[in-house]
């Protein structure tokens, strides 16, 4: 009995110890924000301005520092509004505790600071003028304990508390103006000079950061190490052995030249040439702590001050948050190989496998569609154990096709595991879609059964048909040898192409004829597309300049309008405070013209957003990433979005299909004066219209776009791009505003019998 | 009443045809008074004043970026004969001033700038149209002597000339939004009428004759304007 109850024991104190690592052995679900927005988010930026400029009027340098807090107020608003920034997560919340025990002897300072996780691969931290302080996802699944993230933050918050980026700022513009001791320097020179200039804050950073991190009851044991993380910052955070055996299956087995036999070691030497970098050398900075450290006491100071579970935890969801936002970045090998580093610790969770199978989806449409090189990176640039994995996609791109077949048989592989996931369903759809696509593979060109065994190295047999060349007869005359030869190699190429291994990928699974139904129906499908496709295309070029489109929708959603007014007369040529009015008086224009056309509609608009808007917020941050990784697709490249799911929940939610991304860019251009004119509409003045008329519109332009996507077929239903030769007025938005939401309210006409 | 029911049945076609023509917020019909200063076609007249020329304009945006503008026009002057200096005059002296009326319907198409993002009715455009015109004037002259006494007696004499002309018109302009329903349009135009007889009444004079056809050739040749107007419907 008692032994039973130490096994109970030990299983309860078991699950207590890593709760935190089986949250990730199923799945993974990506973190989001959570309770009330911050000030800091539902302040205009404008009202940040207005605030932060009291305070320079009696300092020097007052313009060059007036812009500077301009451009920083509306540049860290660009940040928080983009939907990156993460706030009451879990991460969020360690790093606010962990800057908490950082700062702890100093009280006053903490409340000034606001630390931020933000969404980005990059392993970077860096500090805004008005002390928001962010660390990337990137860095925070590299680092190796606590203490390390610890010493970061130390530096950043140097760098807010002694104004590194307002006087960077200044000193950068008094070497740009050639001012003092900078004049007549030349441009490589003054590259130089604020480079040295940075590096100095740098060293400044790392030094009064020290100081910081000292005074904290961080123990400096194990600190060093973060300037390996910043040496290898270029590095997966782990180098694991890739083997092809995750995409293969029974019979789907890739030729032994596919894989990297040896791979390229990670280079160790140190990077000491940093006259053209803003930061010191990694080897400079490291020894500089290393003294510093050097006969520091470590008694009573710990490496772990919130927890190594909490940390280890959060790390792990930083390494999960990146393998998404790989595929988010269209990095889709990266994605595969930190799904992979992730999947030999939890080989069931869901989250990564579907994270593989929308990358291989995505490389096959690439290859597909003859465009892989945009989303390939050459193996041999590649360090580490990694390389294998981009070898192998290097070659399986050198037969057109493969991809897609390598594709589609893992998913069909996952999908047997998982076979009522939405996502999954969805990527398989998309990839049965493009197989008879391009390089057309139907179903006939994979094999029911073994017709070869798969081990006896298709590849050696051509090799040997065409080895057999160096027998011909040596009384054949020079043309039946070059005839002989020409058979013989069309044989070798049949060989190959008959006993190649893409014809296996998916022998196991066509035993199951709702595939074979699946595949044949998805052929028949895509045959009508390109038919209606090639019809538009057609009516299209014979037709029209410009397509006029009846949607017949009631009901849209606006997602963050975007207004940016640019002026090339003026030193400072983005127009911060007019394009922040001029965004609230768009969003207001487009609600309004959706009324008018009698169009429902609604709006997520970051610069309205409240404390309670959480849910807003989050949905901005994820219509965001579903935008940018729509539009960064190559124009050929239709692939279904990624997390489909999550964007179908939102168009239930809204109750539309329809998203809308509009934007207006108001733009003047450098006047020219046209004297000729001038002088007629002086002295006839018939040419007086013409005069005003030039002189009003002279270089100006309106640029208005909108985009309408259907998030359930995942298609651009409307794309309406307009350039008006005329100041943006009020009258001319609305003008194109409402002819757009015409167009998406208007009912199609019904095609003649 | 007809001309009503017509422009209802034209507008009521046009609008049939074309289920995507957006106006502007859905307006396809401005209204609009203006006001042209012309030429007034006397070369030397006293204080040689630019004419006035009131026109009533009914604007109806028939594609999406062509719009029909039927119009009226209208446009008088007078001023003070060359001929008012004379000893003697039969006609009291205020009435000794030379004028002109002139009533002219047309049809406008009104093309905005496709190419420079417009759509009709507001934007840039330039117009073509045709019209017709009519016109009269009278011009008071000296020719009728009357010799019987010494010295003699010149009496006035009133000429009036008579013009129903057909033309086309061309010309630029803009129009823009105020107040989210008032239209303000400007711009010029050139009216161009390639024959005119003139139905000249009696004591015509080469001299007189030749005034009254300059007068009518340079009438209302062009024009500068500014309108406002309102989004009907």
């Amino acid at each position: 009995m008692a032994r039973y109850l130490t096994l109970l024991l030990l299983v309860v104190l078991l699950g207590k110890v890593s709760p935190l690592s089986a949250q990730f052995e199923k799945n993974y679900e990506p973190i989001k924000s959570t309770g009330s927005l911050p000030k800091d988010f539902t302040t205009l930026s404008s009202q940040k301005y207005n605030s932060a400029k009291q305070n320079v009027k009696k300092q020097s340098n007052r313009k060059s520092r007036k812009t500077f807090l301009l451009k920083s107020s509306f540049g860290l608003d660009e940040i928080l509004l983009s939907g990156k920034v993460l706030f009451n997560d879990p991460m969020t919340t360690y790093l606010n505790q962990v800057a908490d025990r950082l700062l702890e002897h100093d009280k006053a300072l903490r409340d000034k600071l606001h630390f931020y996780i933000i969404r980005s691969t990059s392993v970077n931290a860096f500090a805004t003028n008005e002390g928001s302080i962010f660390v990337t996802m990137g860095l925070l699944a590299e680092l190796e304990n606590e203490a390390q993230l610890a010493f970061i933050l130390a530096h950043e918050v140097v760098h807010v508390n002694e104004k590194h980026s307002i006087e960077r700022y200044i000193q950068s513009e008094k070497i740009q103006k050639g001012k003092g001791v900078y004049n007549a320097r030349n441009s490589s020179d003054k590259l130089i000079e604020k480079c040295l200039f940075n590096k100095e804050q740098e060293t400044e950073a790392d030094t009064k950061g020290a100081d910081i991190f000292f005074k904290s009851p961080y123990s400096t044991e194990q600190v060093i190490g973060v300037f390996d993380v910043l040496k290898f910052a270029h590095l997966p955070f782990d180098d694991v052995t890739f083997k092809p055996e995750i995409f293969e299956n029974e019979t789907l087995k890739f030729p032994d030249d596919y894989t990297l036999k040896v791979t390229r070691p990670i280079s160790l030497d140190d990077d000491t040439n940093d006259i053209q970098s803003t930061h010191p050398a990694v080897k400079f900075r490291r020894g500089k702590i290393e003294k510093l450290i050097a006969g520091k006491n470590n008694s009573g100071k710990q490496t772990y001050l919130v927890g190594i579970d909490k940390f280890k935890h959060n790390r792990e969801c930083a390494r999960f948050e990146i393998s998404r936002l790989y595929v988010l970045h269209h990095d889709y090998e990266a994605a595969i190989y930190n799904s992979y580093m992730l999947l030999q610790k939890y080989p069931d969770n869901l989250f990564l496998k579907k994270n593989i199978a929308f990358s291989l989806a995505a490389l096959g449409d690439y290859e597909n569609e003859s465009e892989f090189r945009e989303v390939h990176t050459d193996h041999e640039k590649i360090e580490g154990k990694q390389q294998a994995l981009y070898y192998l996609f290097y070659k399986l791109d050198s037969v057109n096709g493969d991809l897609k077949t390598i594709a589609l048989a893992y998913i069909v592989k996952v999908r047997q595991q998982y076979p009522d996931d939405a996502d999954l369903k969805a990527t398989y759809d998309y990839v049965l879609s493009i197989m008879p696509k391009n390089e057309v593979r139907n179903i006939d060109y994979f094999y029911k059964d073994l017709v070869v065994k798969v081990d006896s190295q298709p590849q050696q047999i051509a090799v040997v048909n065409v080895d057999t060349l160096n027998n011909i007869d040596s009384t054949m005359d020079k043309y039946a040898k070059l005839r002989n030869v020409q058979q013989v190699t069309a044989q070798a190429a049949q060989a190959i192409f008959d006993n190649h291994y893409a014809h296996y990928a998916l022998t196991p699974y066509l035993k199951d004829s709702s595939i074979v139904q699946e595949y044949e129906k998805a052929v028949s499908e895509r045959k009508e597309k390109d038919k209606i496709e090639d019809a538009n295309q057609n009516s299209r070029r014979s037709k029209k300049r410009y397509k006029i489109y009846a949607l017949g929708q009631d009901k849209v959603v606006f997602v963050d309008p975007a207004y940016s007014r640019l002026d090339a007369r003026k030193k400072e040529k983005f127009r911060l405070l007019k394009s922040e009015g001029g965004k609230l008086d768009f969003a207001a224009r487009l609600q309004y013209n959706a009324k008018v056309a009698k169009l429902s509609s609604e709006m997520i608009d970051s610069k309205n957003l409240k404390a309670s808007d959480i849910v807003e917020y989050n949905e901005l941050a994820f219509l965001n990433e579903y935008i940018s990784e729509k539009v960064m697709h190559s124009d050929d490249v239709s692939i279904i979005s990624y997390e489909r799911s999550r964007v179908l929940e939102l168009a239930k939610k809204y109750g539309t299909d329809n998203f809308v991304w509009s934007g207006v860019i108001s733009y003047t251009d450098k006047q020219r004066v046209n004297s000729r004119l001038a002088i007629l509409g002086i002295f006839m003045p018939i040419y007086l219209p013409f005069m005003i008329s030039h002189y009003v519109n002279q270089g100006q332009y309106t640029y208005f776009y909108t985009l309408v996507y259907d998030v359930k077929t995942d298609e651009v239903k409307l794309s309406n791009f307009r350039l008006v030769n005329n100041r943006t007025k009020g009258y001319i938005l609305d003008s194109n505003i409402y002819d757009v939401m015409n167009q998406i309210k208007s009912k199609p006409k019904a095609p003649k019998k | 009443m007809k001309k009503i029911l017509f422009a209802i049945v034209l507008f009521g076609a046009v609008g049939m045809s074309q289920a995507q023509v957006p106006g502007f917020q859905g307006k396809r019909c401005v209204i609009s008074a203006q006001l042209g200063v012309g030429h007034g076609g006397i070369f030397g007249r006293p204080g040689a004043m630019p004419s006035l020329v009131p026109t009533l304009n009914i604007e109806y945006a028939m594609k999406r970026h062509i719009s029909i503008v039927p119009y009226y026009s209208f446009m008088y002057y007078s001023y003070k004969s060359y001929n008012n200096n004379l000893y003697y005059n039969d006609i009291p002296a205020k009435d000794l001033k030379n004028s002109m009326m002139m009533h002219q319907i047309g049809c406008n198409f009104k093309f905005y700038r496709k190419g420079l993002g417009y759509l009709a009715p507001v934007g840039r455009y330039f117009t073509l149209g045709a019209f017709y015109n009519y016109t009269s004037q009278n011009i008071y002259t000296d020719f009728d002597r009357v010799t019987l006494s010494y010295p003699s007696v010149e009496r006035m004499h009133k000429y009036k000339a008579q013009t129903h002309n057909f033309g086309i018109t061309g010309g630029i302009g803009r129009t823009f939004v105020i107040a989210r329903r008032m239209t303000i349009d400007f711009g010029g135009n050139i009216n161009l009428m390639p024959y005119f007889k003139l139905n000249s009444g009696k004591g015509g004079e080469d001299i007189v004759e030749n005034e009254a056809r300059r007068n009518m050739l340079l009438r209302n040749i062009w024009q500068i304007y500014l309108g406002i107007g309102f989004l009907a419907f």
